[in-house]
C-alpha cells in the first residue's frame, strides 16, 4: 500500500505545515513517510505545495503523480492537474470550480491556521481518529482554537477509505536539516556560527532554538566571511566549531578555507546545495557545486567531503564530519542539497555521543604546532596548555608555527601536509562503508549517483533491476571501489542534477565511463516516475 | 551648495505628486502594510517632480524577491541587482562608467541622472558595510538607501545588526532562557555621518513631507548621501499589516525613530515631538516585544526606554554643537 498526497495553495495558508501534521500522524501510526516542500522565494503569496508520500515500505523519494489533491486555491488545480491519475480524488475549496470533493477550507480558518482544517479533513478522508490530529497539534500556542477548527473540519468532511495499518515501530519525523543539526550536537558541537542562507538555514533556527538545551552557542554574525573565521578562532581556541551555508555563502568562505588548509585546522562546512549559479533559484535543488567544492581553495591542502542522501546519512555523517576534522586536523565539508535538507524523512536515528579524541600533545619538550611527523598529523594542543605556545599561521611555517620562507622548510612542511593526504586515503580505503551499493545488487546493470539522488535511484533500481552505487565520500573518493563495483557490469548509467555532468567529470578523473547519462537541472528533484521513464 | 540650491527648488504639492506615472508598478509582492514600497514611491515622486531618472542597484533581500519574479518585473527605471554584499559597489561602478561615458562623448551631459543604491539592513547593516563604507569614502555621486526592517524578512526573520534589543527573531529566539536579541542596535547612519559625506538623513515614510525634502537634498547633493527608512515589517515584527503607517508614526514620536539630518558636518534633529509618547506604546504594538510585557520583564521596557533617551540626547547635544559654531 502506498499513498501520494498533494495539498498546495498560496504560501502562508499552512500548505507546510498541513502537511507535515499530516505526516506526523501518518508516522504515529507506523507508516514510512518523506514529505517534499515546493515552495517559490517568496514571502507571501505564489504556489506552495508539498506532498506526503507514505507506504507500509521504507519511502524517501518523492512521486510526482497524487492520489490524493487538495487545493486550496484554482491555481493548485492548474498546476496540479498534470500530477492526477484517472482516479486521483480531488479535494477543493469551495471557492474552487473544479470537480471533487469540496469543503469550505478557507472559511474554517485563517492563514496558518487553515493546516489545521486541511488535517481534520485529510484524517475523516482517511478514516483516522480525529483525536490522533489533536495528538499532534498540542504544541501549538493556539491550541484551543486549532482544536476547535481541527474538529469542525472533521465533522463536515467525508470518509472515503480505510487505510490498512501497518505494523512497523514508529520511526521519527525528521529533516534532513535537523538530523544534521542533531548529528554536530552528538559530535561534540560546541560552537554553531552561520550566516542566513536558503537551504541551510533550517539548521541555525534549530540549533538557535535549542542552544540551552544543547549546551551550545549559536552565533549569526555579519556576512560568510565573518562566520567561517570565527569557526576557525573558535577551533583555535580548542572548542569544535561549524557552519552551514549555500554555494554564495561558501564562495565568500574561500579565502579563509585556504588559510584553513594551511593552519590545519579542523572546520566542519555544512554546504546545502540550490539552483545556482549566483542567487540561482534560491528554494530548489541542484548539485552543480560539486566541482568547486572539491577544488575550492588556492593551493595544496588537504579536505574531506562527505554527500549525505538521507536524514540518517545526514546524522552520522555530520557526526563524523566532526571527528575526521579533529582526527585529521582538515577542513570537512558535508555536501548536501535543498531536498535532503528541507524535505522530511522516517528515520530510525539512534541517538548516540561519538566524540573521538583527537590525538594531544603529550607535554614533554617544546610543543611544536607542526611537527613533522610519518603520518603528518602533528599532535594537537589548545592555547592554555601547560607549557606549550600554540602557534597557527596561514603564511609557511616551520614546525614551530614560525613563519619562513627557507624552501627546504616549505618543501618539508609541504611534504608533511601531503603524508597526512595519505594517512586519509589508507584510512578510507580500510573501510568497507564508503560507498553504498543498493537497488537490485545483483545486476550488471549499474547506476552510479551521489547525495540526494540515492533514495530515487535505489527504489527505481529495484523496480528495474539497476544495482546503485553511491559514494557516500567525495573526497577521497573511493574509486577502487566503486570501479570493483563496475567491473562485470554491461551497462554503467550516471545519474546527476548537472548540465554540464559535474559527477561525470569525477569519475572521467579516475578513468570511470559511462554508457549512458541522466542529467536533471531544472533545479526540481528527480522524481520516481521520471527516472523510471528515463531510464527505461 | 547643495543647501542654496536646495532652498531653491520646491517641491510641488501632493496632489501634483500622485499624478506622475509610478515606476515602481504595482503587482509586486510585498506584503500587504511592507514599508519599502511606500518608501520607494514616495522616492519616486521627488524625483519624478525635479525631473530626474534613478538608476538603482538593487541588492539580494524583500524588494529584490518581490519586485523581480519571472516573467514579471515592476521597475520602470534602469535596474540591476548583482549580490547581497554589494549594492554599493555595483552602483559605484555603474556611476563611474557613466561618467567615464559622458567624459568620451557617448552618452549626453545635460540630462538629470541619479544613481542609487537600495537595500535593505541586511544588506547595509551586515554583509554590504564593507562595500558601503568604501563606497562613501570614494566619494561616488549616489544615494544610499537603505530600507531598514530590523532583521533578515526574506529568508525567514533572522537577526541583523538593525535588530533591536530584545526583539524575538529566529536565531536569536525568545525562550526560557533568552529574552530576544541581547545587542543595541547599530545606530549606521551616525557611523556614515562619520565618514564626512556631504548629506545623511534618517527618515520615516509617516513623515513624508520630511522624508521627500530629505530625499530632495539628497537628489541635489553633489557626492554620497545615505538615507536610513524605517521600513514597516507586519510579518516579521507580528504587527498588524492596516496599522503599518500607525506603527511608524508611534516610532517616530517615541523617539525611537528621529528624524534627524547631517548636513555638511552639520547636525540638525528635523521634527520634534512636542510630548514623547513612552516607547512602551511603540513596543506593544509589535508581537516581537511580547515578552517584555511579562510583570517580571517590566524592566527590560524601562531600560529600552533609557537607551531611546541615551541616543535622543546625543542627537540634541550633536544639534547644539552645530548652533554653537555658527
Amino acid at each position: 500500500m502506498e499513498r501520494v498526497i498533494l495539498i498546495g495553495g498560496k504560501a502562508g495558508e499552512g500548505v507546510k505545515e498541513a502537511a507535515n501534521l499530516f505526516a506526523r500522524v501518518l508516522v504515529n501510526r507506523g507508516y514510512w513517510v518523506f514529505t517534499y516542500h515546493d515552495y517559490p522565494s517568496l514571502i507571501r503569496g505564489g504556489h506552495n505545495f508539498s506532498s506526503i508520500r507514505f507506504s507500509l515500505f521504507p519511502v524517501k523519494s518523492p512521486k510526482r503523480k497524487a492520489d490524493v489533491i487538495v487545493a486550496l486555491d484554482s491555481r493548485s488545480v492548474r498546476e496540479h492537474l498534470k500530477d492526477q491519475k484517472p482516479n486521483t480524488l480531488w479535494i477543493v475549496d469551495t471557492s474552487v470550480n473544479h470537480e471533487g470533493k469540496k469543503y469550505p477550507i478557507r472559511k474554517m480558518a485563517k492563514g496558518v491556521m487553515r493546516s489545521s482544517a486541511t488535517l481534520g479533513i485529510l484524517l475523516k478522508t482517511f478514516g483516522i481518529p480525529a483525536e490522533e490530529g489533536i495528538e499532534v497539534l498540542k504544541e501549538f500556542k493556539n491550541f484551543e482554537e486549532n482544536r476547535r477548527i481541527l474538529f469542525n473540519a472533521y465533522e463536515t468532511a467525508e470518509k472515503m477509505e480505510e487505510l490498512e495499518i501497518p505494523e512497523n515501530e514508529k520511526g521519527e519525523y525528521i529533516s534532513g536539516s535537523e538530523a544534521i543539526a542533531l548529528g554536530a550536537v552528538d559530535g561534540g558541537l560546541n560552537v554553531y556560527v552561520a550566516y542566513p542562507m536558503t537551504p541551510a538555514s533550517p539548521v541555525l533556527h534549530y540549533l538557535a532554538a535549542k542552544k540551552e538545551e544543547f549546551g551550545i552557542k549559536v552565533v549569526q554574525p555579519e556576512n560568510e566571511i565573518g562566520t567561517i573565521n570565527m569557526v576557525a578562532g573558535a577551533v583555535y581556541a580548542g572548542g569544535r566549531a561549524m557552519t552551514g551555508t549555500s554555494g554564495g555563502g561558501f564562495a565568500l568562505m574561500t579565502e579563509t578555507l585556504s588559510m584553513i588548509g594551511m593552519a590545519e585546522l579542523p572546520v566542519v562546512i555544512y554546504e546545502a546545495q540550490r539552483g545556482a549559479p549566483s542567487t540561482g533559484v534560491p528554494t530548489y535543488t541542484e548539485q552543480a557545486d560539486l566541482l568547486f567544492v572539491l577544488f575550492a581553495g588556492h593551493g595544496d591542502f588537504q579536505r574531506i567531503v562527505v554527500a549525505p542522501g538521507n536524514a540518517e546519512e545526514c546524522y552520522v555523517l555530520t557526526r563524523e564530519a566532526l571527528n575526521l576534522a579533529w582526527k585529521f586536523q582538515v577542513p570537512v565539508i558535508i555536501l548536501g542539497s535543498k531536498n535532503v535538507a528541507e524535505s522530511y524523512f522516517t528515520a530510525s536515528i539512534t541517538r548516540e555521543k561519538v566524540i573521538e579524541e583527537p590525538e594531544v600533545w603529550n607535554g614533554s619538550g617544546t610543543y611544536n604546532r607542526y611537527k613533522l611527523t610519518d603520518s603528518g598529523i602533528s599532535p594537537l594542543a589548545s592555547p592554555g596548555t601547560k607549557g606549550a605556545v600554540v602557534k597557527s599561521n596561514s603564511y609557511e611555517h616551520d614546525e614551530y608555527g614560525l613563519t619562513t620562507e627557507k624552501p627546504e622548510v616549505i618543501a618539508a612542511m609541504k611534504e608533511k601536509r601531503n603524508r597526512k593526504g595519505a594517512t586519509i586515503n589508507s584510512y578510507f580505503l580500510k573501510r568497507e562503508d564508503t560507498v553504498k551499493v543498493g537497488g537490485d545488487t545483483s545486476s550488471k546493470r549499474v547506476i552510479i549517483t551521489w547525495g540526494e539522488n540515492g533514495s530515487v535511484c535505489e527504489e527505481v533500481g529495484k523496480e528495474l533491476g539497476y544495482k546503485v552505487v553511491r559514494p557516500l565520500y567525495l573526497e577521497p573518493f573511493p574509486f577502487e571501489r566503486i570501479k570493483s563495483e563496475i567491473a562485470e557490469s554491461e551497462e554503467v548509467v550516471v545519474v546527476e542534477l548537472s548540465i554540464s555532468g559535474q559527477f561525470e567529470k569525477l569519475l572521467g578523473l579516475y578513468g570511470i565511463t559511462p554508457t549512458k547519462r541522466i542529467r536533471k537541472y531544472d533545479t526540481r528533484p528527480l522524481f520516481v516516475e521520471e527516472l523510471m521513464e528515463r531510464l527505461s | 551648495m547643495a543647501q542654496v540650491k536646495a532652498a531653491e527648488i520646491k517641491i510641488p504639492p501632493l496632489k501634483k505628486l500622485t499624478n506622475y506615472p509610478e515606476k515602481l508598478a504595482p503587482g509586486h509582492r510585498l506584503c500587504a502594510g511592507c514599508g519599502a514600497s511606500i518608501i520607494i514611491r514616495q522616492m519616486y515622486m521627488v524625483a519624478n517632480a525635479l525631473g530626474y531618472e534613478l538608476i538603482i542597484a538593487n541588492a539580494t533581500g524583500c524588494v529584490e524577491v518581490c519586485t523581480t519574479i519571472y516573467p514579471y518585473n515592476s521597475w520602470k527605471s534602469p535596474w540591476i541587482h548583482n549580490a547581497f554584499e554589494n549594492a554599493a559597489a555595483t552602483i559605484s561602478g555603474v556611476e563611474a562608467a557613466y561618467k567615464a561615458l559622458k567624459r568620451k562623448g557617448k552618452l549626453p551631459t545635460d540630462k538629470k541622472v541619479k544613481f542609487v543604491a537600495l537595500a535593505g539592513d541586511g544588506g547595509t547593516y551586515d554583509i554590504g558595510f564593507q562595500s558601503l563604507s568604501g563606497a562613501l569614502e570614494r566619494g561616488h555621486d549616489f544615494i544610499y538607501v537603505c530600507y531598514d526592517n530590523e532583521a533578515y524578512m526574506n529568508t525567514g526573520i533572522q537577526r541583523s545588526s538593525a535588530t533591536p534589543k530584545y526583539a524575538n527573531t529566529t536565531t536569536q529566539p525568545v525562550g526560557s532562557e533568552s529574552l530576544g536579541k541581547p545587542q543595541s542596535k547599530k545606530w549606521l547612519p551616525v557611523v556614515a555621518a562619520a565618514h564626512g559625506i556631504p548629506y545623511v538623513a534618517q527618515v520615516a515614510p509617516s513623515h513624508w513631507k520630511d522624508f521627500m525634502e530629505k530625499f530632495k537634498k539628497a537628489l541635489l547633493t553633489e557626492g554620497p548621501s545615505f538615507i536610513n527608512a524605517f521600513s514597516v515589517c507586519p510579518r516579521g515584527w507580528r504587527s498588524k499589516e492596516e496599522e503599518g503607517i500607525l506603527v511608524t508614526k508611534l516610532a517616530v514620536e517615541t523617539n525611537y525613530w528621529p528624524l534627524f539630518e547631517v548636513e555638511n558636518g552639520k547636525w540638525r534633529i528635523t521634527y520634534k515631538p512636542r510630548n514623547p509618547k513612552p516607547v512602551e506604546e511603540y513596543l506593544k504594538m509589535q508581537g516581537r516585544f511580547k515578552h517584555l510585557f511579562k510583570p517580571e520583564n517590566r524592566r527590560l521596557i524601562e531600560e529600552f526606554q533609557a537607551e531611546v533617551d541615551n541616543r535622543w540626547e546625543w542627537l540634541n547635544h550633536m544639534e547644539e554643537m552645530g548652533e554653537e559654531k555658527c
